[in-house]
């Protein structure tokens, strides 16, 4: 666990890769790609329907843990449009939280399954759509606008190296006051490295958030 | 002999009569034989193996469909042999044809609706050819297929998949007559038995008498001196440019492409008055034509090459072979040495340049291994099951097959003759389901079974993605280079391409060139009129030491000895050893066979300890991790692992990580628990992981992309990493799993040696050097990183020291 001032609010960057609004009792995910794996088994590819199932089982926790009564996706709810109804059907069964209370941004795998989504039930948002003093989007935006953004899209990274060790983690990613990226909810994606130097990273190491200043270099 | 009387004849008008090789392989094939022909390069193979089929398409005018097919590794090849085979059937009404990559659709339209008489191939095309239903028809008429430079297919997974289309060739057409051509090798009979279908009767067709070798070794002048590391070699530039005379056309061998393109420019600035040309594996097919045109009618002085000149067409013109660095196997100096014009009665000459002082001493080895005669032993391969499961797609393509059929049909061949039923079996399944476990990949088919038990194609887009990634040679993602409004010039790897930005300049293809923009899947570039430094790299280049070499190595240095007649110049070459070995021993650095040489140090990379048992990359890539695994059960330790030819290093921040080394070395190199260790160090440091890439992608696992690739297929994308961690996490007995960690232990290792090194080391003595500084024999260790990892701490705690010795992020 670990908080984050952004857009004038405190969040709670989680290791379960969701980002969670005590005030407002809200969780926010992004890119959970449902029927991802369903896509690449259709292709003739084996990847395992559990890595969806264990996606959805701690998403489940998350918002049990928490109590949230509502969910935000920022985008790429769906991989594709291909097994999409069914997926998240599956999804929205095992969710604790009814399908009215599942605000999805609509992203760029979500848009060819928009129609599938709307038969759901779950709540369908343009991309960008401002929420309170912020705004949530699934796409970055590409330079610093008024209004904070907290957006997916990346699925962002942070390598650390030394002369003897490199390590990977999934992160939070913060440029400045504007913008917040979350990790890909789900564990069946690679990703961008975001660099350092560049943005506050917060990595996620085992079951901790660190925060940029535990990460930046100690000479 | 009177049955060939057409092709004697036609042999004769052009001045030349049937060799006593040629005599024997056309006896063979007409008592109906399978055979290997075994002989040097320039010796009239090609007519040796296919004189049958020449003679019979002279003698007939008629046209009978395909007769031949004949398979080639190279594409370049093919266009060669092409013009070869043509020749004698000018006056005929029979069609030579090329199937390769290159082939642009409409040819291989046509080619489907006339065949030719003779096909040339690759590996790969064949493939294609038979995932049709076209094949039946196509195939059904051939006589005898050929497989040329088979020394250089054997122990690869192309050649097993040469094997299988072989297999189904017979299916195709009972009577086929299976031909084999191959360089000098090791172990003729072997390869003549991997060859065949299992239980037939095969004939060896084996050389009169090796051409006799002679090397010379280029010593650094007076004014020049040899470093210790290095593999570019150009601290002898001026000697070699020197020695290089016009209209004397020469081929310089280097290792790597990026060696070869750094040496392309040294040379064609400091001998302007030459022509000097270019050649590897990376550049456009026209440019490499133009180089082997002028290759061939000697209008070329100097030809910088890799081994994509190694193999097959014969270059008449070429006067002299000098290889830079070591050619690392005792059979590719012979093969490299060669390619030289062959005049009767006079000795094969190569020129050996070091690129580092301890070259000097791999000469020695490698003159003393030639003579010798131990060439490297063919490591025969058992099947794999990656290369498997590809086939049987493809057969599926071609028509439903049943598994009881393909199943003898499989272990036909000599790699899968042991092949378990049940092993079989569960492939057929992984087909089906995509693992052994029924439930856990719901939707998955590539295969279905009808109601006969046949297995088919699932669908049209799996036939259509299958037909896209044939192949077993596992690629890096390229990018060509096109100039703008321009040629293409040939291909750089994606990951040098992602690094460049608009301005940047680098050198390729023997130009300096400034990068403009990526479009279209293609990298486009102008001319640059600034210098610059920067070479794209190509993975893979690497080449590896023999065992042969490295087991000769190790005689030499307990036995030092004057070199082996073979060297034209021993006596310098004595002497420049002699005075390297000294230099080693100023620093404390004294090598034999006696001891383990142990050496410690401190950087500011960490503390480094690097051992030296001189047994061969292959070796000591297993002996590295096990050692660190073994040290790492000790104590909580991250250590990096980096190996070379002659020795391996251990990398960590904690310099009592090594202690064990000193105080009880016989447990650590104790073959007791040997597979288990080795195993769990394997798993560690990640070597498996990145030998999974190439089962995924021949398993049909990994798309990687094509440049003008529709969206859906992006979709389909992922990296071999996300798939090996969700196999490893949700089906860790997954067959392909199996496959990695056997190909691992297969090719990555040598476990009978490693144990035969492990009881030399237990019982040697170490000797132990402590110097402030790295030693010589150490530099290229330190130097030319390429290095595994193997940690038994917390990754928080690897973080927490990361940060501290934080200083290079990106």
């Amino acid at each position: 666990m670990q908080s984050i001032e952004f857009g004038g609010l405190t969040w709670i960057a989680r290791a379960d890769r969701s980002l969670w609004h005590p005030e407002t009792g809200s969780l926010v995910i992004a890119d959970l790609h449902l029927a991802k794996s369903h896509y690449f088994r259709r292709a003739g590819i084996p990847i395992s329907d559990k890595i969806e199932q264990e996606d959805v089982f701690r998403l489940r926790q998350a918002l049990l843990e928490t109590a949230a009564t509502s969910l935000w996706i920022l985008g790429d709810l769906v991989h594709t449009s291909v097994g999409a109804s069914t997926h998240v059907s599956r999804c929205l069964e095992a969710l604790p939280l009814a399908a009215s209370e599942i605000h999805v941004i609509v992203g760029n795998h979500d848009q060819p399954a928009a129609r599938a989504l709307t038969e759901t039930g779950v709540c369908l948002h343009p991309d960008p759509t401002p929420w309170g003093c912020v705004t949530f989007a699934h796409v970055p935006a590409q330079s610093p606008t008024e209004t904070a953004c907290i957006a997916g899209h990346l699925h962002p990274m942070v390598t650390y190296r030394s002369r003897r060790d490199r390590l990977r983690f999934p992160c939070f990613a913060q440029w400045g006051t504007h913008q917040l990226v979350l990790p890909a909810f789900t564990h069946f994606s690679g990703g961008v490295d975001i660099d350092p130097r560049h943005a506050w990273c917060y990595p996620i190491v085992d079951t901790q958030v660190l925060s940029p200043h535990q990460t930046s270099p100690t000479i | 002999m009177t049955v060939f009387g057409p092709l004697v004849a036609w042999m004769q008008q052009q001045g030349y009569a049937p060799t006593p090789m040629q005599l024997e392989a056309w006896g063979n094939a007409q008592a109906h034989c399978h055979q290997l022909i075994v002989s040097p390069t320039g010796s009239g193979k090609t007519l040796a193996a296919t004189g049958m089929i020449l003679n019979q398409l002279l003698s007939q005018p008629t046209h009978g469909g395909l007769q031949m097919v004949y398979i080639t590794p190279l594409r370049a090849l093919s266009r060669d042999l092409e013009k070869t085979l043509r020749t004698p059937l000018a006056q005929t009404r029979h069609r030579v044809a090329g199937r390769t990559g290159d082939t642009t659709p409409s040819e291989r339209a046509a080619l489907l609706r006339a065949p030719p008489a003779i096909l040339i191939t690759t590996p790969e095309s064949l493939c294609q050819l038979l995932a049709s239903p076209k094949a039946i028809a196509l195939f059904a008429n051939v006589q005898q297929v050929v497989i040329d430079e088979w020394h250089d297919l054997i122990a690869t997974k192309r050649g097993t998949q040469c094997l299988l289309a072989i297999a189904r060739l017979r299916q195709l057409s009972p009577r086929l007559l299976i031909t084999g051509c191959s360089a000098t090798l090791a172990e003729p009979e072997a390869a003549l038995t991997a060859l065949i279908p299992v239980g037939a009767a095969g004939r060896l067709v084996l050389p009169q008498s090796p051409r006799p070798l002679q090397l010379s070794v280029l010593l650094p002048s007076a004014s020049e001196s040899l470093p210790w590391a290095g593999q570019l070699g150009l601290s002898l530039l001026g000697s070699v440019s020197a020695s290089l005379q016009r209209a004397q056309t020469t081929l310089v061998f280097t290792n790597t492409r990026n060696q070869a393109e750094q040496w392309y420019q040294a040379l064609a600035i400091i001998r302007a008055d030459l022509r000097v040309a270019l050649h590897h594996g990376s550049l456009d097919a026209s440019q490499r034509e133009t180089v082997e045109a002028g290759l061939k009618d000697g209008s070329l002085d100097v030809v910088v090459a890799t081994s994509a000149l190694d193999l097959g067409v014969d270059y008449p013109a070429v006067e002299r072979v000098i290889q830079i660095g070591s050619p690392r196997t005792v059979a590719r100096m012979v093969q490299r040495a060669g390619r030289a014009r062959h005049r009767p009665g006079t000795a094969v000459e190569l020129t050996l340049v070091p690129t580092h002082r301890l070259h000097l001493l791999e000469y020695q080895a490698l003159a003393d291994a030639f003579s010798a005669q131990s060439l490297e032993p063919i490591p025969l391969t058992t099947g794999h099951l990656d290369v498997l499961m590809q086939h049987l797609v493809t057969l599926a393509l071609q028509a439903p097959w049943h598994p009881e059929i393909v199943y003898t049909e499989v272990t036909s061949v000599a790699a899968y003759a042991d092949l378990a039923r049940a092993t079989f079996d569960d492939l057929v399944q992984v087909l089906q389901t995509g693992s052994k476990h029924l439930t856990q990949y719901p939707e998955y088919q590539r295969l279905v079974a009808r109601e006969d038990h046949c297995l088919q194609i699932a669908t049209p887009t799996i036939a259509r993605r299958h037909r896209l990634s044939i192949g077993t040679i596992v690629a890096h993602a390229s990018l060509r280079v096109r100039v703008q409004r321009g040629a293409v010039l040939g291909e750089v790897e994606e990951s040098f391409a992602a690094r460049l930005k608009p301005g940047d300049c680098f050198r390729f293809a023997g130009r300096v060139l400034e990068y403009v923009r990526i479009r279209d899947g293609e990298l486009w570039v102008k001319a640059a009129r600034k210098v610059a430094q920067e070479v794209p790299r190509w993975t893979g280049g690497r080449l590896p030491m023999s065992q042969t070499l490295a087991d000769h190595m190790v005689a030499r240095l307990s036995h030092p000895r004057p070199s082996a007649p073979c060297l034209v110049n021993a006596t310098a070459l004595d002497q420049a050893v002699e005075e390297t070995r000294s230099v080693l021993q100023r620093f404390g650095v004294q090598v034999d066979s006696e001891h383990l040489l142990v050496e410690t140090f401190t950087t500011r990379d960490g503390a480094h300890c690097v051992c030296y048992p001189f047994g061969g990359w292959l070796v000591h890539q297993a002996l590295g991790p096990l050692l660190a695994y073994r040290l790492s059960q000790q104590r909580d330790v991250t250590l990096t692992v980096t190996v070379n030819d002659y020795g391996l290093e251990l990398l960590s921040d904690d310099p009592d990580a090594f202690t064990p080394l000193r105080t009880d070395p016989s447990r650590l190199f104790s073959p007791t628990a040997l597979l288990d260790d080795l195993q769990a160090a394997v798993n560690l440091a990640e070597l498996t992981r990145r030998e999974f890439r190439g089962v995924a992608r021949i398993a049909g696992l990994l798309f990687e992309g094509y440049p003008h690739q529709r969206k859906s297929l992006r979709m389909l994308q992922s990296s071999a990493g996300i798939l090996f961690d969700v196999l490893t996490t949700y089906d860790p007995d997954h067959l392909l799993l199996e496959q990695t960690r056997r190909d691992v232990f297969e090719t990555a290792f040598d476990i009978d040696r490693l144990r035969v090194l492990l009881a030399r080391l237990q019982s040697m003595p170490v000797r132990w050097i402590t110097p402030g500084q790295p030693t010589p024999l150490s530099l290229p260790l330190v130097h030319d990183r390429l290095s595994s990892r193997l940690s038994s701490e917390s990754v928080t705690k690897r973080l927490a020291k990361c940060l501290r010795g934080f200083d290079a992020i990106d």
